[in-house]
């Protein structure tokens, strides 16, 4: 049996059952370079006149619950950390559950960005970029909570170890200051990443633009990029080893995050499967709000051909499958709790399922593992509204996830006459709503004005973007060139 | 290379010849069998030796072919197109499960039915009615059940690799592409199968050879070293088979280049894993949950923690980074020969001190690693029984899943 | 010539293309003809252009791994230093220097400092940001950056000449241009510069104000964020308040009444002298003050004290502690304060020398006396009743005596009985004399003396 043009297997959208056919990336029959630059390009260029009432509203409603966090975090630095629940024994209250949430959600952009990457599943190209910008402003929101938590900010530079008043360093033993390297490094990475993959789109926008304020802004932000092939060499380069770079470190940060818990010898916070069963849940969580803001954000911008139906089939795959491995560490715990012998440990897991907290962890079962197997159905998984009620729905039992741990833990200790129950007060719960506002603001704000999709990214998959074997045979003995567009999509 | 796509035909592929070499592994793997009982036997130690060398083959050969397993489910789970080529090859390896299921029941369950504490110290009614803390997992941890469960992880195990191998063989001969479909779709659950099986699997055969210890990582410690040591398996079995002829032309360097970044990758899991599980019990220094690291880290076994800090993470870290190493196939296959060696002490160092731990009343932090030729006999014995299974299976078959849709993708496969 | 006088002029030639295969095959014809000094320009990176363009591969790797070397370098070094060596405190019973504790913090560190490398080396090996760049003149380069495709042929390049070029290029694609050299660089406006030189100055504003509070001096109280903490609604000790009738803020004891554990009723245990005696009202060492000359000194101990091994030991402890820090372990006068006394010349401003206490002088204290001093200071050395139990001041006293009679200044005393344990010990004189640093007697002699 011959294959004379391997392309054929390629770019064929015959019938979608059919294994040996790969379906192209960007759904479409015509579309070209020019037209992916005009889709992803003409968002931002849009007269601020004309500007999307829906997104008028909803950046209207984002700016004032930002406004109302900004109040709120005056009033706490003004009046002191007792406006919040936290009290004893529970002192890590809202505040943590709110950073480990938002941590949580900002791993799905380096994962889709990095870990996909490296892994070929080309059709991250679509999302990857709107997944970046979302775990940057979820880290924003995340920094937020722990910054505001130590009481007096204007002193939060002891956090780092700079050369103070007091001739004193920081405590490395403590996993406290792990988060603080972890998360700002993260931060840092990320913010390179996303914005190093902006460049070569900015410069599009750059040369783009109709009037000298975007020329000039767009044009400072892309550093003078030409698309010379020579840069594109070791920026390339640069891209993978970035790439290389923030996998293990998105591995890091929710494990440091989940040492912050586990190096305790609180009972349901020590136990060493944490660091995975915390990456597992940080990316389900991450992937969660992927859906929750890609779904309608292809239906307001008209990006229904890049982000296709297929994005959204593969991203609820990968939700099932972390679901899952949530559930698997969930009955692990349970069993080893038992296994161990020891008292506490089986009490506290006892005492969550069905302790003052019941709710709050069979919210959390319910959630993270019992709705998304609704996704082992194809039909469903092509359904908007249920992928977007199951997206919904994950993110909050991945807050109650962190809210079973933190709280649960803390109010059942070791010695019955410390325990307590915890209640959030209205400032606690005003300002995790006043969070997303911050989420938001930033999130709208990119996607009016920057390049939300990888605009030279998605033209790497088209089938144009590969020269044709039969013109060059020279290059195949050096193994250099053309890949057939099938194995570049996804492996 | 892009040029026309050439699928071999079914004889091209097809391996032959190999029913001699699988008899001598019979034969190697019988003796090597009968030297190590006659070696326990006249050792005097009530077994112990003999047993616990046996527990580290034998986990040893069980974890190359779980990982072999998963390699496959993992492929169908993702629609993988790169890994056609070697896919056959793994399949092959989780030919083993029968095998390595009746050297389970014979040299692991069986005492344990007897009562007799070779291996497992729970099997001894005195120590368990001295022991609190195993009395409390006894509904667990007791003969009638360790057999049950036994018996369900061998038939989770030897369904899924038959039903996805024979389908794959079956596929070779009608083409028919619902297959491809049809094996996607049992993929996910014989993952959540492969799961739970490996996870419950390795607190039974390794965990609880410590009965008191307990670690909620250790099924995901004992999946990332299997899987390592399963991947340099692949790159091994792959280049023999390349070798021979039956994968000429078909396999490239890129696809070495993918399994060696996966071998780069798991060291690093590997690395993550054992850290994160080490340092939370360092960390919280509870007496309960150190003890198990007390003697193999600080105690006459920290040369043997030193060896896998620098040997199963420092080095491979440094030597499988360079795209140079992953492309090259002997450079490779020394790596692979390395990654299994260092599995190898992995699992020895997990295993070998619980020996004189409990009912054999010694202190393993002053005693130290114990070598015997059994380690070595017990290694060649079941290897050899690994290696006729193995070949037994590869033998007159195609050595590659010729009937698979996506067969020329994986062919022109580059890596960008 | 008119080749000469435009490659003077132009830039370089630039030629565009419709598709990959047109440009890959334009490339590799300009790659043979053996051009340096050109490029491909692309909307997005070309799977096989650098082989068509025989690009080397870049270095970049490789400074991305010295980086993170250095990285893993500094991450240890900065946890070291800080936790184990500059500023040492015990946690948690966890080792000064915690390896497994430390792996985090140097994990994040080696990809942090990877990650800037990867970025800004991409950057440097770029040579960018470069914002003036011929090309961008060009109206019809604007859509390389979109679905256009172009080569740029340099006229830098040593074998440069733009009859061949043309050529060359000509027969891939029809469109060819010139790119005329950019003259407008040096055009930047005015305000541009006035700007960007007073955001430079601004930027040295907050280091500024760091180094001045670093190293000035200042008589203002600082400065209050959150003035609630540092002034809460308290009254202090020792301060006046109107709420109360006479004026303080403190009560007194009632009329009458002794608080648990002040009674000073054995005299000798409290004062150091014999009992009966009238009490000192308030204890000056200056004879005539002192309220009557009628009360004797004690010159033994006081009976509710048993003076034995235990006793000297723990007089020996409490001396290490307390008294050491000035009169040297050995009680010669050479503790550590005593020798950044010498060496500073603290006698200018009042400073009185710790005295050795082997002197004669001080052996013709009565043991009343030496309670006395220890208990209410002697000169410019102040008093450590309030620190020191009595039992422990006069177990201080004991010891004291002990290293009298067991040591001298300079020579043996001739009195001492056979088989003492002696040794003559160095005084602050030696000390000058010698010249030496300052710190090297105090850490050959003075172990107990060494404070930090």
């Amino acid at each position: 049996m011959t294959i004379t043009d391997p392309s054929a297997f390629g770019s064929q959208p015959s019938g979608e059952d059919d294994p040996s056919v790969r379906l192209p990336l960007v759904e479409g029959a015509g579309e070209n370079f020019s037209s992916v630059t005009d889709a992803v390009a003409s968002i931002a260029e849009l007269p601020v006149e004309r500007t999307n009432r829906a997104w008028i509203i909803c950046f209207a409603i984002s700016v004032s619950l930002l406004g109302m966090l900004g109040l709120l975090i005056l009033h706490l630095i003004t009046t002191g950390v007792g406006v919040w629940g936290n009290n004893n024994p529970a002192y890590w209250g809202w505040p943590i559950v709110n950073f480990v949430f938002w941590v949580g959600i900002g791993h799905a952009g380096t994962l889709i960005s990095a870990i996909l990457f490296l892994t070929r599943q080309n059709w991250r190209t679509g999302v990857n970029r709107a997944a970046e910008a979302m775990t940057i402003f979820a880290v924003v929101c995340a920094g937020t909570f722990p910054g505001i938590h130590i009481g007096r900010v204007w002193v939060a530079y002891w956090l780092f170890p700079l050369p103070n008043q007091m001739a004193m360093w920081p405590n490395f033993r403590s996993p406290l200051l792990w988060d603080v390297f972890a998360v700002s490094t993260y931060a840092t990475v990320s913010l390179l990443f996303w914005y190093m993959g902006m460049v070569p789109d900015l410069a599009t926008f750059r040369d783009r633009a109709v009037n000298n304020t975007r020329r000039i802004a767009y044009g400072i932000f892309s550093l003078g990029w030409t698309g010379s092939s020579r840069h594109w060499h070791v920026y390339e380069r640069a891209y993978l080893l970035l790439a290389a770079l923030a996998t293990p470190l998105v591995l890091s940060v929710h494990s440091v995050v989940s040492f912050d818990f586990a190096v305790s010898q609180l009972p349901g916070w020590h136990t060493t499967i944490f660091p995975p069963y915390f990456v597992a849940g940080a990316i389900f969580s991450g992937f969660a709000m992927v859906l929750t803001l890609m779904i309608p954000a292809r239906q307001f911008f008209g990006l229904k051909h890049i982000i296709t139906m297929r994005h959204i089939d593969v991203m609820c795959r990968i939700l099932m499958a972390t679901g899952l491995m949530v559930g698997y560490a969930y009955s692990i715990e349970f069993f080893v709790a038992w296994y161990g012998g020891v008292q506490y440990e089986s009490f506290a897991f006892v005492n969550r399922a069905f302790g003052n907290y019941w709710w709050a962890y069979w919210i959390m079962v319910s959630c993270n593992v019992l709705i998304p197997q609704v996704f082992w159905s194809k039909k469903l998984r092509g359904n908007l509204w249920v992928v977007m009620i199951v997206s919904i729905t994950t993110n909050i039992g991945m807050w109650f996830e962190r809210f079973v741990i933190a709280v649960t833990s803390l109010t059942r200790d070791f010695v019955p006459s410390s325990w307590g129950y915890f209640s959030p007060t209205w400032v606690d719960i005003t300002m995790f709503i006043g969070s997303f506002g911050l989420f938001f603001t930033l999130f709208l704000l990119f996607l009016r004005f920057l390049p939300v999709v990888a605009i030279a990214e998605v033209k790497t998959v088209l089938p144009q973007a590969h020269a044709h074997g039969e013109d060059h045979a020279e290059s195949h003995s050096a193994g250099g060139s053309a890949a057939a567009p099938a194995s570049r999509h996804d492996a | 290379m892009h040029g026309p796509i050439e699928i071999p035909t079914t004889d091209q592929v097809t391996v032959t010849g190999l029913s001699k070499p699988a008899l001598i592994g019979l034969g190697v793997g019988v003796a090597g069998l009968a030297a190590t009982a006659a070696l326990g036997a006249s050792a005097g130690d009530d077994m112990l030796h003999f047993g616990h060398s046996m527990l580290v083959a034998i986990v040893f050969f069980l974890s190359i072919s779980l990982g072999a397993l998963f390699f496959t489910l993992l492929q169908h789970v993702t629609s993988a197109g790169w890994s056609v080529v070697v896919r056959r090859v793994a399949e092959a390896m989780t030919a083993a499960f029968p095998i390595l299921g009746l050297l389970v029941l014979g040299v692991l369950v069986v005492p344990v039915l007897m009562g007799k504490p070779w291996i497992y110290d729970w099997a001894d009614s005195a120590f368990v009615g001295a022991h609190e803390l195993v009395q409390h997992k006894a509904g667990y941890l007791n003969a009638k059940f360790f057999l049950v469960r036994v018996i369900a992880y061998f038939a989770v195990w030897i369904g899924v690799s038959r039903f996805f191998s024979s389908q794959s063989l079956a596929q070779d001969v009608d083409q028919d592409k619902a297959r491809t479909l049809k094996m996607q779709g049992r993929s996910g659950i014989s993952m959540i199968a492969f799961g739970l099986t490996l996870t419950f699997a390795m607190f039974d055969f390794m965990m609880s050879l410590n009965a008191e210890w307990f670690s909620t990582m250790y099924g995901v410690y004992m999946f990332a070293g299997a899987f390592w040591s399963s991947l340099a398996t692949l790159a091994l079995l792959t280049m023999w088979l390349e070798k021979r002829g039956q994968l000429k032309g078909v396999v490239t360097s890129e696809h070495y280049h993918d399994i060696g970044k996966l071998m780069f990758a798991f060291t690093v899991f590997w690395s993550y894993v054992a850290f994160s599980q080490f340092m939370l019990y360092w960390y919280a220094d509870i007496p309960e949950e150190t003890h198990w690291f007390n003697y193999r880290i600080w105690g006459d076994w920290n040369g043997f923690a030193l060896l896998l800090l620098v040997g199963h993470f420092a080095i491979p870290l440094l030597g499988l980074m360079s795209r140079h190493v992953k492309r090259n196939r002997s450079v490779l296959a020394a790596w692979a020969v390395y990654c299994l060696v260092f599995h190898f002490v992995d699992l020895y160092w997990n295993v070998m001190p619980e020996m004189v731990n409990g009912v054999a009343g010694g202190d393993p932090a002053t005693t130290g690693p114990q070598f015997d030729l059994m380690d070595l006999t017990a290694m060649i014995g079941v290897g050899g029984l690994f290696a006729f299974a193995i070949l037994k299976r590869i033998d007159g078959k195609p050595a590659l899943a010729i009937g698979y849709p996506r067969l020329p993708e994986s062919m022109a496969f580059q890596n960008i | 010539m008119s080749d000469q006088k435009k490659h003077d002029e132009i830039h370089g030639i630039v030629a565009y293309f419709d598709d990959v295969d047109s440009v890959m095959s334009a490339a590799r014809k300009v790659r043979d003809a053996g051009y340096k000094k050109w490029d491909t320009y692309t909307p997005f990176p070309v799977h096989g252009i650098d082989e068509a363009m025989g690009t080397k591969p870049t270095i970049l790797p490789w400074i991305v791994l010295g980086m993170g070397l250095t990285g893993l370098t500094c991450g240890l070094l900065l946890q070291w230093y800080t936790n184990a060596y500059d500023y040492v405190f015990l946690i948690s019973g966890k080792p000064d220097w915690s390896l497994p504790a430390n792996i985090p913090v140097t994990f994040e560190v080696v990809i942090l400092f990877s990650a800037y490398t990867a970025f800004f080396a991409m950057l440097g090996l770029n040579k960018l940001p470069h914002l003036s760049n011929p090309l961008h003149k060009l109206p019809k380069f604007s859509r390389v950056t979109a679905d256009r495709f172009a080569i740029c042929v340099e006229a830098k390049d040593p074998n440069f000449d733009a009859g061949r070029v043309r050529a060359i290029l000509g027969a891939e694609t029809s469109e060819l241009e010139d790119c005329p050299v950019d003259t407008s660089r040096a055009a930047l406006p005015l305000w541009f510069h006035a700007v960007m030189a007073l955001v430079t100055c601004a930027t040295f504003i907050p280091l500024s104000l760091a180094v001045k509070g670093r190293f000035a001096t200042s008589e203002k109280p600082r400065y209050h964020v959150w003035p609630d903490m540092d002034f809460q609604r308290k009254r202090k000790s020792q301060t006046g308040w109107e709420g109360f009738e006479d004026g303080r803020s403190m009560r007194l004891p009632v009329e009458g009444t002794i608080p648990r554990g002040e009674l000073r009723d054995d005299f000798e245990l409290y004062f150091g002298v014999a009992q009966g005696a009238p009490v000192p009202p308030h204890v000056t060492f200056d004879g005539g003050a002192m309220g009557g000359d009628n009360f004797q000194w004690l010159s033994s101990f006081p009976t509710a004290v048993v003076v034995d091994d235990a006793f000297l030991e723990r007089g020996r402890e409490r001396y290490g502690i307390y008294c050491g820090v000035c009169h040297g372990a050995q009680g010669n006068g050479l503790g550590a304060v005593a020798l950044r006394a010498a060496a500073i010349d603290a006698e200018q401003w009042g400073w009185v020398s710790p005295k050795a206490l082997q002197s004669d002088s001080a052996k013709a204290y009565t043991n009343g006396e030496l309670f006395h001093i220890a208990s209410n200071g002697i000169s410019s050395m102040k008093g450590y009743g309030s620190q020191i139990t009595p039992k422990d001041r006069w177990a201080i006293v004991a010891f004291i005596r002990a290293i009298q009679a067991s040591q001298a200044l300079e020579a043996a005393p001739a009195d001492l009985p056979d088989g003492t344990d002696f040794e003559p010990v160095p005084t602050i004189k030696d000390v000058r004399l010698s010249e030496a640093s300052v710190d090297a007697p105090a850490a050959g002699s003075e172990p107990a003396g060494e404070a930090r």
